[in-house]
């Protein structure tokens, strides 16, 4: 199967949108009047490129020299010694350990969307998708989604790249356009490639499923967690419905403190702009009275769906020209909305600092997605910790180790088997002990514990194979040893052996005399 | 005349000729018959007394430090020994070995050495000599020397006939162990790595239908509830294989394959080493071991009772023990055996030439020749018993008759009947029994072995089928998730210190996560394989050594191979 086209038109787009909608794998090769450049796709997301003009491994080496990881010196030679043995570079630098693997495979994903920016730089040409060709590429690089390319290179390419318009701001909010009159159709369920037709919209399936989100007006953020997807796929999946025409972006205006001259000690919370969205929100919908309260309790995020409780707004707060004075991050009384009609994008990097000081933390805003993947990581790890956890518990207790080797329910007897035979093997060492320490003191030992001592036997010896205590108790002629734990009549687990057929060790066995006290001899030779 | 241990090597004539001494010195009656040993003649009872006897004056001597009685009390042993066919005293070994080690615990070294000579010499090349000698070198502080006795007794251990066999199994169960945890552990990493992938995953596909509270906690227990099954670990393994089988590459996809067959494979593997573990372990075994090694031990006797009883219709376990009471020389004990095999197998030339000599000794002559000539008949032992046919006819003056069966011996290998003529040898004994110890394994084993041990294919095909089913559903899952398109990766993986503690540590991690199942693979089963090497004892059979090389070996080794091995992760990685 291939993908071809030409580059004129957003042709290249549409196939990109097409690669990442389906998960393809495979060689995508745009070729234009100035450069060559190809990318290697796994399930969907760029995972390699390299450029005529711009070899890939030169790239890396930029990169590298760029962020202050290795030297030009340095990477040339790793690139000669690369070249020698016909790995990559990025593969020679981790082998020769001149950089460490994490920095490393960032690298590589920086320098892969450079050279992905060149192709979208090109305006002339034709591409080609070969599926499931590939290219060498570095194991272990997080390929870059399509839709994150894509919405990146508005922000670096500008109007030299092939994307039409502004990508929306998490922060704006869409609304759709109604009897648009456009026919929709999305990949996969009404055709594999996008044909360009007047009057038909092509969505892959995101899209679509955003679509079906914004049936009223909503913010990107909250569709981005109402729909579990990241930001890149959310912002570029608007933008092509905004080009598309079903829909269209309204940025939220939510005034700066600065602008007010309003100095919180603390920065917004994200409860805070969420609230704010809301109001934008009911304002877009239908222009009733919005409100805020001074209520210091946040609402919880989980509520800020449900666009139909009421919301109060305190209108003094408009009018008080004077800053508030500190109080807790959460009290509303802090903020301050400007006039609706006057919107202005807060700005996450704006400081709430008063005077000159412009530092301020960087306000983490963890997504419920993002919350989700890092208790994802934990859980894998620690499953995989649990389960060897169990493994060494069942090992060391004693109580499952025939489990280990025999774990189906259908070797129970072989299982059985395997632990008569690990219980004779130490009856026999034990036994081997006893005799020899019989030859030499004359008597049984009182317990398996002068074994021990004697090193005739080792400590482990003193117990099962299952981890039970062995018992030991001896006469004069006898000794009985069995697993502490079975009664006395049971006798399969138990050993019991004598100095009675032993010739060393019971003097009257050759006291040939008696045998002929026993029975009558009769001499027939 | 197979008879052969260790560093004792005798030559097929001076075992020839023992067996013939035997025969001529054999005792007339048995002086006690009891059924919990084989019969025994009065003198051979007396040649034990003398035994015990002698074993007293070398404790004796050892006591006052006597090394010239006590080295003249062990040629006696092994001089009585000698009468009875054996070449060795494994149990006075052993007596001999502690009372070594006792002396250098009181510090008398150069007691504890010739005492571990004199040990050497009552069994030849013995693991737990070299294993004694290495505790008595460390007692005296000479560790590098304990090392090296070590390291030979395990090599001694190795090579023995008696020991190697368990030796042998134990080393399976070490690398089978070392190969299951290592597939349980791969299938570990691979959740720890492509775990969170799958768990996100049916998460977003849990969250179409439910709140995504709750998709989360059933999500975490869709992968936790198989931890419910009592000692369900095989099932954890093949569950989790069968999720995350879409989730690796093609290296991994083929570890994987890998880790399930050998958690099909290894309980296999087990249960077929069980019939040959019980049967080594078994006193009928150690019997037959001491006979073929001459090694003699104090409830040998017993041993070989049990044998007889365990097959009291076999008639190779008979013609064994006849030759065993030929050893002994108690050739009246061997006729009746003989006579039963003979007329179980009226083509056992063995039996049928053995028969004609004792009636030959007893100058029955009449009696002796038709079964020689029914041996001369039977290609086996038709040169022994032509050549015993042409002494009869020579001891009653038919030169003619006498010359013929010598041509006859002659033309089956000249050159032996010449050594014969000039050794004077009145008759020629044959040792078949002792050929037939693996016909009598066998017939053992069947008795031995649990009938369930022997039924191998419907283990077999149940975990087989388990293996190839898991990857069957792993296939399925993949081709359903390929189709529903669900899946497009993590948005976020934290890089923590202790994230890179895990993968710095955890060998195979990185190729884990960079999708090299083969070298993950490998690279955990180095590690697995040594950490398991010390404690494989806890799942395998136990040596029946008097003295044993101790903990220190195997964690040493353990050690070193965990050293060497993170070192070179250091350096390469």
């Amino acid at each position: 199967m291939s993908l071809e086209g030409t580059l004129e038109e957003g042709g290249l787009v549409d196939a990109l949108r097409a690669i990442s909608a389906f998960g393809y794998s495979g060689l995508l090769t745009v070729q234009g009047t100035l450069d060559l450049v190809t990318v290697t796709f796994v399930d969907g997301g760029a995972v390699a490129a390299d450029a005529m003009n711009s070899p890939m491994d030169e790239a890396l080496g930029h990169v590298l020299a760029q962020e202050g990881l290795l030297s030009p010196v340095q990477f040339r030679e790793a690139l000669e010694s690369s070249r020698s043995s016909g790995v990559l570079a990025s593969s020679e630098v981790l082998s020769r350990e001149l950089v460490e693997r994490g920095p490393l495979l960032r690298a590589v994903r920086s320098q892969t969307y450079r050279q992905l920016l060149e192709a979208l730089r090109l305006r002339e040409g034709s591409y080609s998708f070969a599926l499931d060709a590939e290219s060498p590429y570095e194991s272990g690089v997080e390929p870059l989604s399509v839709s994150e390319v894509l919405v990146r290179s508005v922000e670096d390419l500008g109007f030299e790249g092939p994307m039409v318009g502004e990508t929306p701001e998490i922060d704006d909010v869409i609304a759709p356009i109604e009897d648009s009159g456009i026919e929709i159709k999305v990949l996969g369920r009404d055709g594999r490639q996008i044909v360009s037709q007047d009057g038909v919209a092509w969505l892959t399936e995101d899209e679509s499923r955003l679509l079906e989100a914004i049936s009223s007006p909503k913010a990107a953020s909250i569709l981005l967690m109402d729909l579990d997807l990241d930001q890149y796929r959310v912002r570029y999946g608007l933008h092509a419905l905004i080009q598309a025409g079903l829909a269209s972006s309204s940025e939220l205006s939510v005034s700066s403190p600065l602008h007010s001259g309003i100095t919180p000690s603390t920065p917004l919370l994200q409860t805070d702009i969420d609230s704010k969205l809301v109001a934008q929100i009911r304002e877009l919908e239908g222009g009733e009275e919005i409100s805020f309260s001074a209520d210091p309790a946040p609402a919880p995020v989980s509520d800020l769906g449900d666009v139909d409780d009421p919301i109060t707004f305190d209108e003094s707060l408009l009018d008080d020209p004077e800053p508030a004075p500190p109080s807790s991050p959460s009290n509303f009384s802090d903020l301050t909305l400007p006039p609706l009609d006057e919107p202005t994008v807060v700005d996450s990097e704006d400081s709430f600092l008063p005077g000159a000081s412009t530092e301020m933390p960087e306000r983490p805003r963890v997504s419920q997605s993002e919350l989700a993947d890092v208790v994802a990581v934990w859980l894998g790890r620690a499953l995989a910790l649990l389960f060897v956890a169990v493994l060494l518990s069942m090992l060391v207790t004693g109580a499952g180790r025939s489990h280990l080797l025999f774990p189906f329910s259908w070797d129970a007897e072989a299982r059985e088997s395997l632990e008569s035979a690990q219980l004779r093997s130490v009856y026999n060492r034990i036994d081997q002990g006893v005799r020899t320490y019989h030859l030499l003191y004359g008597m049984y030992p009182d317990e398996l514990r002068l074994l021990v001592d004697l090193e005739l036997i080792e400590a482990r010896d003193r117990f099962g194979p299952a981890g039970q205590f062995l018992s030991f108790a001896s006469d004069a002629g006898d000794y009985l040893v069995r697993p502490e734990s079975v009664r006395s009549d049971a006798n399969l687990l138990q050993h019991l052996e004598g100095i009675q057929h032993d010739f060393l060790l019971n003097p009257r066995m050759t006291d040939s005399s008696q045998g002929a006290s026993r029975r009558p001899v009769f001499l027939i030779d | 005349m197979s008879r052969r241990r260790g560093s004792v090597s005798r030559s097929v004539w001076t075992k020839s000729l023992l067996f013939v001494i035997a025969w001529s010195c054999s005792g007339a009656l048995p002086a006690q018959d009891s059924d919990d040993t084989i019969a025994l003649s009065a003198p051979v009872l007396q040649t034990l007394a003398k035994l015990q006897d002698e074993w007293l004056v070398w404790n004796s001597a050892f006591l006052q430090d006597d090394e010239v009685a006590a080295s003249a009390a062990v040629d006696d042993m092994l001089a009585s020994a000698e009468q009875l066919g054996f070449s060795s005293i494994a149990d006075v070994h052993h007596g001999v070995l502690l009372s070594a080690v006792e002396a250098a615990r009181e510090g008398n070294f150069a007691k504890a050495r010739w005492a571990l000579g004199m040990a050497e010499r009552l069994d030849r090349g013995q693991p737990e000599t070299e294993f004694a000698r290495g505790r008595v070198e460390t007692l005296e502080g000479n560790r590098l020397a304990a090392v090296g006795a070590q390291l030979r007794g395990v090599w001694a251990t190795a090579t023995d006939r008696r020991m190697g066999r368990l030796f042998l199994y134990n080393v399976q169960i070490w690398l089978l162990v070392s190969l299951l945890l290592t597939s349980a552990g791969y299938i570990a990493l691979q959740m720890a790595t492509k775990g969170p992938h799958l768990y996100r995953e049916v998460v977003n596909w849990l969250g179409r239908l439910m709140p995504r509270m709750v998709a989360l906690v059933i999500a975490g227990a869709f992968l936790l509830w198989p931890f419910l099954l009592p000692r369900g670990w095989a099932w954890i393994v093949i569950y989790w294989a069968a999720l995350l089988w879409g989730y690796g590459s093609s290296s991994e996809k083929w570890a994987t394959a890998l880790a399930l067959i050998f958690l099909g494979l290894v309980p296999i593997a087990v249960r077929a080493q069980q019939a040959g573990l019980i049967m080594a372990l078994s006193p009928e075994q150690k019997a037959i071991d001491g006979i073929v090694e001459e090694r003699l031990y104090g409830t040998l006797f017993e041993d070989l009772a049990r044998l007889d009883g365990r097959l009291p219709d076999s008639v190779a376990a008979d013609h064994l023990l006849a030759d065993v009471h030929v050893m002994l020389g108690q050739r009246e004990l061997a006729r009746p055996r003989y006579s039963s095999v003979a007329d179980a197998e009226p083509d056992n030339g063995e039996a049928l030439n053995n028969l004609g000599v004792f009636h030959l000794m007893r100058n029955e002559h009449a009696r002796a020749i038709p079964f020689f000539e029914s041996a001369t008949a039977i290609q086996n032992s038709k040169l022994a018993a032509a050549y015993n046919l042409a002494q009869i006819y020579s001891e009653r003056l038919e030169i003619s008759n006498s010359e013929q069966q010598l041509s006859i011996a002659r033309s089956v290998d000249a050159g032996t009947v010449s050594q014969w003529i000039a050794e004077q040898r009145r008759f020629v004994p044959l040792q078949g029994g002792f050929e037939r110890i693996g016909a009598i394994r066998e017939e053992l084993r069947g008795q031995l072995a649990p009938a369930v041990l022997m039924d191998q294919w419907r283990s077999w095909g149940r975990s087989i089928l388990v293996s190839l089913g898991a990857i069957g559903v792993g296939f399925l899952l993949q081709l359903f998730r390929s189709r529903s398109g669900a899946w497009r990766g993590l948005q976020t993986e934290p890089v923590t210190w202790l994230g890179r503690a895990a993968q710095w540590s955890i060998p195979g991690f990185i190729s884990a996560e960079a999708g090299d199942g083969g070298r993950a693979f490998v690279a955990l089963l180095v590690p697995v394989t040594a950490l398991v090497l010390p404690i494989s004892g806890l799942l395998s059979y136990r040596m029946p050594w008097s003295f044993g090389p101790g903990p220190t070996l195997v964690w040493g080794s353990a050690l070193v191979v965990l050293a060497l091995f993170f070192a070179w992760r250091w350096k390469y990685r």
